[in-house]
């Protein structure tokens, strides 16, 4: 499903990704782990298409697309979702407006039948249960005034609403009460599926207890120097990143 | 425009419907050969003139507008739908090229004590009441006074109330020459009266027409006036406004003013605030495309301790357009425990898009409140990436970030029917075609 080459990718003149190499197939959870600052934003912002980052070297592929050629929505019509780590509030949008504007792009490039406000009502009806995600926040700008937690709730919401073939969930988890973790996670799941793949992005292991990966890698200055299984992150969160760094040096 | 003071002597002389038909009033004659001296005077703003430093009116001053109107015109009911309220009825007075259109109009004389009616019409029962407006600097006030024609004259008296809104529909008609027209709208609220009154100033084809209006409202104790003016006239017209407020004691005012079309639009507002108790809020929102030039200048004078104003202004700034806000506060000697709130921001949605914002304060006492604000931006590549990440195209949006900018001034209107209106106009304005069906359902 994708398949990340060689990735090097500069900002403002500093070299933040140093040649990334990643494969996930269709219905992988592929966790990636590494400190603040190594270039995991950076990475989940070049994959759904931000500005401001160079492409200087490598290629990314995505079910035989150039991902790297296409604007962000092309992107989202082909099935890239990224849940932002920092979901960005946007006074005097409507979230379900918002959202229904989204899915109905994304529908008419499937080639399916754009949802009038009826059917879409009636569509998001249970997604917005998955989260427990209340209903006012629906009718509310896009996450203006939200709480921490109501904005990753949020993001899975649309993601359930969207049904993307990949997921990049980035950091998810930070921010969330236990409560609010089980929630989140719980809807993870219940997203995943044979035809979906997920990458997602953590620092702690914490989540990996509720949403378990397929792959685990360790992405540190810019590289991902060490793959595993989930059995990886545990021993990350034992030992921290400096075996790694060491074992790789 | 530069043979404006030899057309007066004509113009007094002229006993016709343009002339309001009664040279006989002496406060009338007055007012216009006061109104004319002052331009004959000081002529029309060059950009030396600081009030006019960023917008420069040479291409009126060039052009030739004829003051006599004929009667004739083509315009039906049904051709000016467009330009009302769904779901609110309101009184409509129509006037077309600055001639009132009885046809298309009704007023009000009721036992109550409220009067609306055209400004003709009233003059023509025999009123003598004096509507004299100090024109002070303001020179296009003073022309307004010069030339005043035919316009609406709303009265309420004390403790009535107006429950429909009044509606004034000035319609320019692509005539051969181009015209000029001074309306006058004169607004008297008595003691706890209230009305509504929305002005309407649009073009029915490519009309090059001038408008140079004068809106005059005095509200007194007690009263509450919300009023609206929406200028769409064409690209190729001249819009010219000035609004004069004087609010007495616990009085408040409300005014809105949209400007959309004219290729050099200049609103002036002056309010005084002349007792306690009183609140005085401008809204406002201005869009420009093409080559248009927009610009809104307003002082609002703290006369009285306990006194509240609010200038809540809003441009959105396209291609080579111009915006233009000035928004000066007085606060004067003993007006204490005042509170003044300004805020202009902007909108740039283009590189060559230009807007000069002044937010001015003048404070004259101690214990006072004020705030304000300015900001020159463009659309968020934050926000405009998250939307893109869910498969909205850019064009798209770009509409709806642009469009939620504009709405927040939208939404402090109270009539919902007139922010519908203004809704469809701005996605109409905002977005291409094939958006705007879908756009709809954001309303
Ligand atoms: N827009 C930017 N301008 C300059 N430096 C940036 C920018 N975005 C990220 N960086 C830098 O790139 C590095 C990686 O950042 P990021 O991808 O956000 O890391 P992570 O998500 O792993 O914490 C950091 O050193 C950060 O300071
Ligand atoms: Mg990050």
């Amino acid at each position: 499903m994708l398949n990340i080459s060689n990735l090097h990718v500069k900002v403002e003149d500093k070299e933040i990704l140093k040649g990334i190499n990643l494969k996930v197939n269709a219905g992988e959870v592929h966790a990636i782990m590494g400190p603040n600052g190594s270039g995991k934003s950076t990475l989940s912002h070049v994959l759904s298409g931000r500005s401001g980052y160079e492409v200087t070297e490598g290629t990314v592929d995505f079910l035989d697309n150039n991902l790297l050629e296409l604007s962000p929505e092309e992107r989202a019509h082909l099935g890239v979702f990224l849940a932002f780590q920092y979901p960005v509030e946007i006074p005097g949008v409507n979230n379900a407006y918002m959202l229904k504007a989204a899915l109905n792009a994304i529908r008419t490039y499937r080639g399916e039948e754009e949802l009038d406000a009826m059917d879409f009502m009636a569509f998001v009806k249970d997604k917005v249960k998955l989260v427990q995600l209340k209903e006012d926040l629906l009718s509310r700008s896009v996450n203006e005034g939200f709480s921490g937690g109501e904005k990753k709730r949020n993001e899975i919401f649309q993601m359930a609403v969207l049904e993307p073939k990949l997921a990049i969930l980035d950091e998810t988890d930070s921010g969330l009460d236990i409560d609010a973790l089980k929630i989140v996670a719980d809807g993870v799941n219940a997203l995943r599926s044979p035809e979906r793949s997920m990458v997602m992005i953590t620092h702690y292991q914490r989540l990996l207890d509720y949403i378990e990966p397929d792959f685990v890698h360790v992405l540190v200055d810019g590289k991902i120097i060490k793959s595993g299984d989930k059995k990886l992150a545990l021993e990350l969160e034992k030992r921290g990143y400096d075996w790694v760094r060491e074992e790789a040096a | 425009m530069e043979s404006l003071v030899s057309k007066f002597e004509q113009f007094l002389e002229t006993e016709d419907n343009v002339t309001l038909s009664n040279n006989s009033l002496d406060w009338l004659t007055n007012a216009r050969k006061k109104g004319i001296a002052h331009f004959a005077k000081v002529g029309l703003p060059t950009p030396r003139d600081e009030h006019w430093k960023y917008t420069n009116v040479a291409p009126i001053k060039k052009k030739e507008f004829s003051l006599t109107n004929t009667k004739e015109h083509d315009v039906k009911a049904a051709d000016l739908d467009v330009f009302r309220f769904k779901n609110l009825e309101t009184i409509e007075l129509v006037f077309i090229n600055g001639l009132f259109c009885s046809a298309l109009s009704s007023t009000v004389s009721d036992e109550r004590g409220i009067v609306l009616n055209n400004l003709s019409s009233w003059l023509a029962e025999g009123h003598q009441q004096d509507l004299t407006v100090d024109a002070g600097d303001y020179v296009f006030a003073s022309l307004n006074n010069a030339f005043m024609s035919d316009g609406a004259v709303l009265h309420v008296a004390d403790n009535e109330l107006l429950e429909k809104p009044v509606h004034l529909i000035f319609v320019a008609t692509d005539t051969e020459q181009a015209t000029m027209t001074y309306p006058r709208i004169d607004i008297r609220l008595g003691k706890n009266a209230e009305a509504k009154l929305i002005e309407s100033y649009v073009s029915l084809g490519e009309a090059k027409n001038l408008t140079n209006v004068l809106t005059n409202i005095i509200a007194d104790e007690n009263s509450q006036l919300e009023h609206y003016r929406i200028q769409e006239e064409s690209d190729a017209a001249y819009h010219l406004a000035n609004i004069f407020i004087e609010q007495k004691k616990d009085s408040r005012v409300t005014s809105h003013s949209v400007s959309l079309g004219s290729a050099i639009a200049r609103v002036d507002a002056k309010v005084n605030l002349s007792e306690t108790g009183t609140e005085n809020i401008l809204n406002g929102l201005f869009l420009g495309k093409g080559r248009q030039h927009t610009d809104h200048h307003l002082l609002v004078h703290h006369l009285s301790p306990h006194t509240r104003s609010e200038e809540y202004f809003k441009g959105i700034l396209d291609n080579a357009s111009r915006g233009v806000f000035n928004g000066k506060v007085v606060v004067h000697k003993d007006a204490q425990k005042i509170e003044a709130i300004q805020s202009n921001k902007n909108l740039l949605l283009s590189p060559n898009a230009e807007v000069d914002t002044k937010p001015e304060l003048e404070i004259y006492a101690d214990d006072v409140k004020c705030a304000h604000g300015a900001t020159i931006g463009r659309l968020s590549d934050t926000e405009l990436f998250y939307l893109r990440s869910r498969g909205i195209s850019e064009e798209k949006a770009r509409a709806l970030l642009t469009f939620a900018f504009a709405d927040d001034v939208v939404n402090r209107m109270s009539l919902v029917p007139v922010r519908e209106y203004l809704e469809r106009k701005l996605i109409g304005q905002l977005s291409s075609s094939d958006q705007i069906d879908d756009l709809k359902d954001l309303i």
